[in-house]
């Protein structure tokens, strides 16, 4: 027995008393060599199954005390679960304490350690190229900011700019480039790097590695810097090693009035840093707004809520806009966050808003639309009284007259049963195919980015059918199917009244965001007054459809609809074209003219029985699918629809939803 | 005495208080009656003034604790996770108020939250004191409100002047005054459910679906028809069971069950559930013993209501057999009643819930048992003889 030793992994205690009788067994029953080995495998075997059951043992005892005991503190359970980076110790006390950096740049992996407390890990390939930066807190060294700039692609390296601008004097800044750093670095970026004191920044080339530490404003603290030796190699990893001398909590800090919006403030920027002129000590700009009440509002009291994931700089923007907006009532407002984030809790409490997080078990359920589900349903427990819910995202900005537009048409949700919802989006909506703030339109598609839901919708139709974690459907997509949507329609306006700025997220990418969602028209005009809003109703719509088709001006089908002269250059007038539509889901020419008017053509969006309203050089422009649409019967005989062959078919569209 | 000038949305629920008041009720209608200088009511010795806090019409919830703190009260702000949260995948946020007990010299003023709840009711929490609080802040163990989370109807309120301060308080006191006695409220257990769900699955298929739909309906139906009446009820048996073991209905159960104590029984019962559209199914027993009705609701789904008696040391309920005559007798160990959530109702349950389902389903009730015999599965079931044949006809009607 004296050769066998305990192997690492077995941890001694609750073993010992097992082994001895198990032991002392196995002596009084063999000698023989074999006969040993295997008791010996046994052993081991046997003795990792009691470590791990006595491990089992403890922890769910553990568990259970914390469940049993008097008053739980769930978020300490969680800091538990997820290792949260804790403050990192400081050496000594007092103005000596000072802070020891360590940061590593190579071609494959970087990191940054703070005190021994590894605050940047990144060796995931394909993943995190470019340059990472963090933000110290210069008095207590929490980590306050962690981003990376892939300025290899263009336009990262101004985004970086932007960020930096808006560190406070006075923070320590650390950079470190992974893989490749420099291609897209311009002449601005490596001005401010110069700014900051680097010397190697401004000379970044293709390839290098370097590893920077300074403080905001000055002095450097530590760089380094490894040329790359050819196109085709990288540079030496470096590893910088320094010390970082902390400041008092004094210099750290602004001097603003005490006041309850100042303490939030002073909360929020003592912990987090990249929101620019919010935590401006001289000249802070405002968290609190109070818009003008709206009068006469009909959705006071309906509560908001705000679907967010781990973007916390686009919570701070959406947030802004929505509390900037007349006739918003903050108390009704709650952000539900897909994660344990702290950050964007953070960006909830500097604004004195309710946030909620939510943090599933298994992986599995992470899924946006489980979360989607989770703040839906908790908004309606929240609001046992609400008959409606408005649903926004966090990469929105809200219009001015964004709960105006709601006020002025909700009551439609409550009389006309062919409703689906409200929406403040209009996928068709661009600069220059939209044009008139006060008029709204019936839509068989559902457009989301800023809606009204009903409750009875939600309770009785969504919630109890809502797609599972294990099916992999879009909630959007999901509610957009026909069995859910039933030949009911959603209300939109002309203009929208949300603008979907995010690109990095789940379902965007840069690219794809840049060609659709750019160039659309946001309403930016305050009180606008609705027309004719009860033209909307099922009966009353199709009136108006065929008075505005009966009066339309026949545009001159020989001509190519992809040409800008298709349309007279008039202003105000109503036209109307024909185009093949053989089925109700034929859309092939309308794709092909929606490719050419440069909309939305990634699907059908925005049609009403197959037609389509929106507007050119300022001219109202019908478009009614021949044969299927029911207003075919404005087609004068002699007018032949138009066709446009689909190109031969070759790779889609960059893959993406919304 | 109030910090009403900050608008803060209370309404007076001391019973006490109120209960002078219901007494007074004539002289304080006398607008000429109660003077600054009379303190007929709010005078009366003791150690607390209770008001409700109507939380979702608050606006200055930042600004008042300032306030009151200012004018000399000293205030113990007690906050706790929010239970409407908990009914749903693991969310957590920022918690709410329960209690605010704010002190001047002597006499206290206890604030009760009351949080809007589904189910159209008002909800207030357990008033539970963390570690670091110091417990002789005030006399807690006389505190009226807090022992328990409760629950309340939305009372209307009408607003009246006592000893010349203007005050709203519940419009129908007498009713208001009954419930607080009765208003304890218990939660589901929405983590143990969750649990029981990672183990056994929820059944999402359009049938399971369609039956907790229609069962929804039903109970809601009977719940309505039912407090139209005045009569009390409970969930019983595998509904009873579905609430504590997985906060929702069990979709292979096929029927909605309830229990009445047969003294709050009423004959005109079964005619206000033929008029509110379900017919009656059988009628087993009679009053005097052994009562039980099935009514027919919509998609097949029925309604049993078992009627229960009480002896001195045990409550039961009777089961007939049809075909036999044979009478069955369930003993359940004795229980008072509480509130809970249910469906998007407040509903009421035993409070020795675990009794109750223990008796009734044994041990082994967290593992789902898909056949169910009621005459022999019951652990609590006993054989209780056979009806005489010449009652038949009044004991076992069918339809």
């Amino acid at each position: 027995m004296d050769d066998w030793k305990a192997s690492p992994l077995i941890k001694p205690f609750g073993a010992r008393k097992k082994r001895s009788w198990y032991l002392t067994w196995k002596y009084k029953l063999t000698n023989q060599r074999a006969l040993r080995r295997f008791c010996q495998t046994g052993a081991v075997l046997f003795l990792l199954v009691t470590v791990i059951v006595n491990i089992k043992l403890i922890l769910d005892t553990r568990r259970s005390i914390t469940e049993a005991s008097e008053d739980p503190e769930p978020e300490q359970d969680y800091d538990d679960a997820l290792g949260r980076l804790e403050p990192p110790r400081r050496r000594g006390s007092g103005p000596q304490r000072v802070l020891d950096v360590e940061v590593y740049s190579s071609r494959s992996k970087v990191y940054v350690a703070v005190d021994g407390t590894t605050v940047l890990e990144d060796e995931a390939r394909e993943q995190g190229r470019g340059i990472h930066v963090i933000v110290l807190n210069q008095a207590t060294g929490h980590v306050m900011a962690k981003r990376v700039f892939d300025t290899y692609s263009p336009h990262e390296d101004e985004a970086m700019v932007l960020f930096l601008n808006m560190v406070a004097p006075g923070r320590v800044l650390i950079c470190t480039v992974k893989d490749e750093g420099s291609f897209h670095l311009k002449d601005t970026a490596k001005a401010l790097l110069r700014s900051l004191g680097s010397q190697a920044g401004p000379a970044l080339g293709w390839r290098d590695t370097w590893a920077f530490v300074g403080r905001k404003g000055g002095p450097v603290l530590g760089e380094k810097h490894s040329k790359s030796p050819a196109l085709s190699s990288w540079g030496d990893p470096v590893l910088l090693k320094t010390d970082v001398p902390l400041s008092s909590a004094e210099e750290a800090e602004c001097h603003w009035a005490d006041t309850e919006l100042n303490r939030r403030r002073r909360r929020f920027c003592s912990k987090v840093e990249g929101y620019g002129s919010v935590c401006s000590c001289k000249d802070p700009t405002p968290i609190e707004f109070s818009p003008d009440p709206l009068p006469n509002n009909k959705v006071l009291n309906v509560p908001v809520a705000v679907i967010a994931g781990n973007r916390p700089n686009y919570l701070y923007r959406m947030l802004r806009s929505l509390l900037s907006a007349q006739g918003v009532s903050p108390q009704m407002v709650t952000v539900f966050i897909d994660g344990y984030y702290e950050e964007p809790m953070d960006v909830v409490a500097l604004f004195g808003l309710r946030g909620i997080q939510h943090t599933p078990i298994s992986i599995k359920n992470a899924r946006v639309s489980q979360h989607y589900k989770a703040s839906l349903t908790a908004t309606f427990n929240l609001f046992p009284e609400a008959k409606f819910a408005v649903v926004l995202e966090e990469d929105l900005d809200i219009a001015v007259d964004f709960f105006s537009f709601l006020s002025q048409s909700i009551h439609l949700l409550e009389e006309d049963d062919s409703l689906y919802c409200i929406s403040a989006w209009n996928d068709q909506g661009y600069e220059h195919t939209a044009e008139d703030p006060a008029l709204l339109y019936r839509v068989e598609t559902m457009p989301g980015l800023g809606w009204v839901l009903r409750r009875s919708l939600y309770k009785e139709e969504l919630e109890p059918k809502w797609p599972t974690p294990e099916k992999l459907w879009d909630w959007d997509m999901w509610m957009r199917m026909p069995e859910q949507r039933r030949g009911r329609e959603c209300i939109i306006p002309d203009i929208s009244r949300s603008y979907h700025f995010g690109i990095v997220g789940l379902n965007m990418n840069g690219y794809f965001h840049e060609a659709y969602f750019k160039k659309h028209k946001f309403n930016t005009v305050p009180g606008v007054q609705l027309r004719n809003v009860d033209s909307l109703k099922k009966e009353a719509y199709e009136a108006e459809i065929h008075r505005l088709l009966s009066g339309a001006e026949i545009l001159d089908h020989s001509k190519n609809p992809c040409e800008d002269t298709f349309l007279p250059d008039t202003e105000g007038h109503t036209y109307v074209a024909f185009i093949q539509m053989e089925k109700d889901d034929d859309f092939t020419t309308w794709t092909q003219l929606a490719k050419c008017l440069h909309i939305w053509d990634l699907d059908v969006r925005g049609n009403h029985r197959g037609l389509w309203r929106l507007f050119r050089k300022k001219n109202h422009f019908l478009v009614v699918g021949v044969p299927a649409s029911p207003y075919s019967v404005k087609k004068p005989p002699s007018v032949t629809p138009i066709f446009l062959e689909p190109p031969p078919k070759e790779e889609g569209a960059p893959g993406a939803a919304e | 005495m109030l910090t009403s000038s900050q608008n803060v949305p209370v309404f007076l629920i001391d019973p006490l208080i109120l209960e002078l008041i219901n007494k007074n009720s004539e002289q304080i209608k006398n607008t000429s009656y109660g003077t600054t200088s009379d303190c007929k009511f709010f005078c009366v010795p003791r150690d607390f003034t209770v008001f409700a806090l109507q939380y979702h019409l608050w606006k200055n919830e930042e600004g008042w604790f300032q306030i009151a703190e200012n004018m000399g009260f000293q205030c113990l702000k007690i906050q706790s996770k929010d239970p409407r949260l908990d009914g749903i995948d693991s969310l957590s946020g920022t918690e709410i108020p329960l209690h605010y007990i704010c002190k001047l010299a002597t006499h206290a003023i206890h604030l009760v939250v009351f949080h809007e709840r589904s189910g159209n009711y008002l909800w207030h929490g357990h008033l539970r004191l963390k570690r670091h609080i110091d417990r002789k802040f005030v006399p807690f163990r006389k505190l009226q409100f807090g022992r328990y989370p409760g629950a309340f109807d939305r009372p209307d309120l009408q607003q009246v002047t006592i000893d010349g301060l203007e005050v709203h308080i519940p419009k129908d006191l007498v009713h208001f005054l009954e419930e607080i006695p009765h208003s304890r409220f218990i939660e589901c257990r929405y983590k143990e459910a969750r649990a029981f769900f990672q183990q056994y699955l929820d059944d999402n298929t359009v049938e399971a679906m369609a039956f907790r739909k229609s069962a929804k309906e039903l109970l809601q139906l009977a719940a309505k028809t039912l407090k139209k009446l005045g009569v009390r009820f409970w969930l019983s048996s595998g509904t009873c069971l579905g609430w504590y073991r997985q906060c929702s209905i069990i979709p292979y159960s096929k029927d909605v069950d309830l229990g009445i104590f047969i003294q709050d029984y009423k004959a005109d019962i079964i005619i206000a559930f033929q008029d509110a559209g379900l017919p009656l199914k059988h009628k087993f027993g009679k009053v005097e013993d052994s009562l039980e009705l099935s009514f027919q609701g919509k998609d097949d789904v029925k309604l049993d209501i078992f009627f229960f008696y009480e002896e001195t040391d045990h409550m039961w309920n009777g089961g007939t057999q049809a075909k036999t005559g044979k009478k069955f007798k369930y003993l359940f160990p004795k229980f008072t009643l509480c509130w809970t959530e249910f469906v998007d109702m407040k509903v009421h349950v035993p409070c020795e819930t675990i009794e109750y389902i223990e008796a009734n389903y044994g041990k082994t009730w967290k593992i789902p048992v898909k056949t169910w015999d009621w005459k022999h599965s019951p652990p609590n079931v006993q054989p209780n003889g056979i009806w005489p044949i010449s009652e038949w006809d009044e004991v076992i009607q069918l339809y």
